[in-house]
């Protein structure tokens, strides 16, 4: 029999194959194309503590396969999240991971406080709540200029440390590989009593509109995601799983079985897929019954027999 | 996958692609278009489906009329008849139905003319205002469903403005489809006649998803953020930022 159940800091995935945050909203447009329960879990579009209305001007240009975008977050803030769109993700049936955001360290912490909270509560009434939590720590550091947060070790250590003691939902870290020592990064949050990792974000890319002589995008740069990234993400992903024991989640670029077995042979416990959503609107559905399907052709009968090996 | 019925060129840059099947949809939604996938391998680049809007639709065809501007359409413009292109949609909110005691006129500049097709099929009574930069095209689509031929109105070159010649005091309705300018345009005149028209205009931003989930083509309105892909394409002038429409 194969097995595709993974197990993610102590919460199990019907197989390790999860929508990545900001490409799935929280579940309902894909939901009307495909049964959502056949996936490893869903991760929230970004959320932050007070809704955000995103960035201004062109928020996505293409490159040779590969996308930018400058979405800049919106979301309807956490509270909004917790009481529209929580019961129907947790409805549809597999796990949920509420991935959170934040402008300055209070805004973090007080998000994280605030999932908590009401995770707990409807633990107490015994309905599911959010099975992790996937703590973006790619967004502008206002106060430093922009500069991501998950840039230097010892900044994002701060939020990874304080998010820590407000919450007992299994914490993961989503990594950005704009940081100066992913490797460090990836420690750190082992350090600081994190779950698991998750990675990469998007890379920060830019592009000119030569006409108009200026930057495509208000915000000068944008993050670059999709099958462009592979490559140098499934290293990052590689140097990541060889250096911490606690599980990872890898990502970037994969558009096809394939792909998701070269991050799992990385070291990944599981996978999540962004961009390729996009490209196939049936990409989760598809990719879970083509890893199956893969599985059974080479005789793996589970995912542990090829983790890591590489 | 879909097999192409024909791929034909109606003016410099301009074509109209028929493609075969039943396929669902109404005035003013659109398709995502793309490259087929072959043998189960994706074509990554370009890597996002281009969204066009549903021009004509028949019992066994859907056509779509566009512009080669860049690398997604200069592809599509090379398929050719027997060949496959797969679509996803039908996506998005159409023009509305209003009822029939309204006076309705429809105005498409340049490519704008596009989705006006299929509203022109439902309002075939209506006013039809067509503006062209450039040489004319799909004009002889709209003269074979229109119940007279003075219906049609067309202005041609750059200094003759489509905007220019609709007295908006005679409609009730107006559906709108072009470039941001125009529309900006279209809306202003009414104010200053102080007509009570009531503008539909069909918006346009950049897309990844087209179903709604990845908030790339979220626009501004006085109700807050909405999708193009998924409130829109179509919005009344009134809730709509020109100034941020025009940022594409
Ligand atoms: C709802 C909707 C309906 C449309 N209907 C039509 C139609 O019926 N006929 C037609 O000719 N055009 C239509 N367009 C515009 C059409 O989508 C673009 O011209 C096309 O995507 C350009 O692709 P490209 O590969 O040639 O250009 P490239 O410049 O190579 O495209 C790069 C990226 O920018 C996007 N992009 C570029 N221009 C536009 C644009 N004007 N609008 C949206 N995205 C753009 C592309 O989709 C792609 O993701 C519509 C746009 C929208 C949003
Ligand atoms: C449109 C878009 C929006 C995104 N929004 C978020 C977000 O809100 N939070 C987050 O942690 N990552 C966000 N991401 C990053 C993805 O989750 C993922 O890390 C990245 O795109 C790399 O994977 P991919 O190449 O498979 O897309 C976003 C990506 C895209 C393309
Ligand atoms: S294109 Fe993704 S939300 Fe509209």
């Amino acid at each position: 029999m194969t097995s595709l159940i993974c197990n993610l800091a102590g919460v199990a995935l019907r197989n390790p194959i999860i929508m990545a945050s900001g490409t799935f909203g929280f579940g309902r447009e894909y939901g009307e194309l495909y049964d959502l329960s056949i996936l490893g879990g869903i991760a929230s579009k970004g959320l932050t503590l007070h809704p955000r209305s995103g960035n201004t001007g062109c928020r996505v240009q293409e490159t040779p396969s590969g996308m930018m975008n400058s979405v800049g977050l919106e979301n309807p803030g956490v509270a909004s999240f917790l009481e529209n769109e929580l019961d129907q993700l947790v409805a549809s049936n597999t796990a949920v991971i509420a991935n959170l955001g934040g402008a300055n360290l209070e805004e973090y912490v007080n998000g994280a406080a605030q999932i908590s909270e009401a995770c707990d509560l409807r633990q107490r009434q015994g309905q599911q709540a959010v099975d992790l939590l996937e703590l973006n720590i790619s967004c502008p550091n206002v106060k430093e200029g922009g500069i991501q947060f998950g840039v230097d070790t010892e900044v994002a250590r701060q939020i990874v440390r304080e998010v820590r003691q407000v919450t007992s939902i299994p914490l993961m870290v989503k990594l950005s590989p704009n940081a100066q020592d992913i490797v460090a990064m990836a420690h750190m949050c082992e350090q600081e009593g994190a779950d698991a990792v998750s990675l990469v974000n998007t890379f920060s890319a830019m592009k000119i509109d030569i006409y108009q002589r200026r930057s495509a995008f208000q915000n000068s740069y944008a993050g670059l995601s999709g099958p462009a990234i592979k490559p140098i993400a499934l290293r990052m992903v590689h140097q990541v799983s060889h250096a911490v024991s606690i599980p990872v989640v890898g990502m970037g670029g994969i558009s096809s079985v394939e792909d998701i077995v070269e991050y799992i042979m990385a070291g990944a416990e599981a996978v999540q897929i962004g961009t390729y959503n996009f490209v196939n609107l049936h990409a989760g559905e598809e990719l879970v019954a083509g890893l199956t399907a893969w599985m059974e052709k080479e005789k793996v009968q589970s995912l542990d027999e090829i983790r890591g090996i590489v | 996958m879909a097999n192409i019925i024909s791929n034909i060129q109606v003016a410099p840059s301009v074509y109209v692609i028929k493609v075969a099947g039943q396929w669902a949809g109404a005035m003013g939604q659109f398709y995502m278009v793309r490259p087929c996938a072959m043998q189960g391998i994706a074509l990554t680049d370009p890597l996002l489906s281009r969204p066009l809007s549903i021009h004509d639709q028949g019992d066994d065809y859907i056509a779509f009329l566009y512009r080669v501007t860049g690398r997604g359409t200069t592809l599509l413009a090379n398929v050719q008849a027997g060949q496959e292109i797969q679509l996803s949609g039908p996506f998005g909110n159409g023009f509305p139905i209003v009822d029939e005691h309204e006076s309705v006129a429809l105005v498409g500049g340049g490519m704008g003319v596009a989705p006006l097709l299929l509203a022109a099929k439902h309002y075939y009574q209506a006013e039809i205002y067509l503006g062209f930069n450039h040489q004319s095209f799909a004009v002889e689509s709209f003269e074979q469903i229109v119940d007279r031929a003075d219906q049609i109105h067309i202005t041609q070159g750059q200094y003759h403005q489509i905007t220019d010649i609709i007295d908006p005091t005679l409609y009730s309705v107006i559906m709108a489809c072009g470039p941001a300018g125009m529309l900006q345009a279209l809306a202003e005149k009414i104010k200053a006649m102080r007509a009570s028209t009531l503008l539909y205009i069909s918006t346009e931003k950049r897309m990844a998803c087209g179903i709604g989930a990845c908030l790339t083509c979220s626009i501004q309105t006085v109700h807050g953020n909405r999708r193009v892909c998924k409130e829109g394409p179509v919005f009344t002038a009134e809730e709509v930022n020109w100034n941020d429409l025009s940022h594409m």
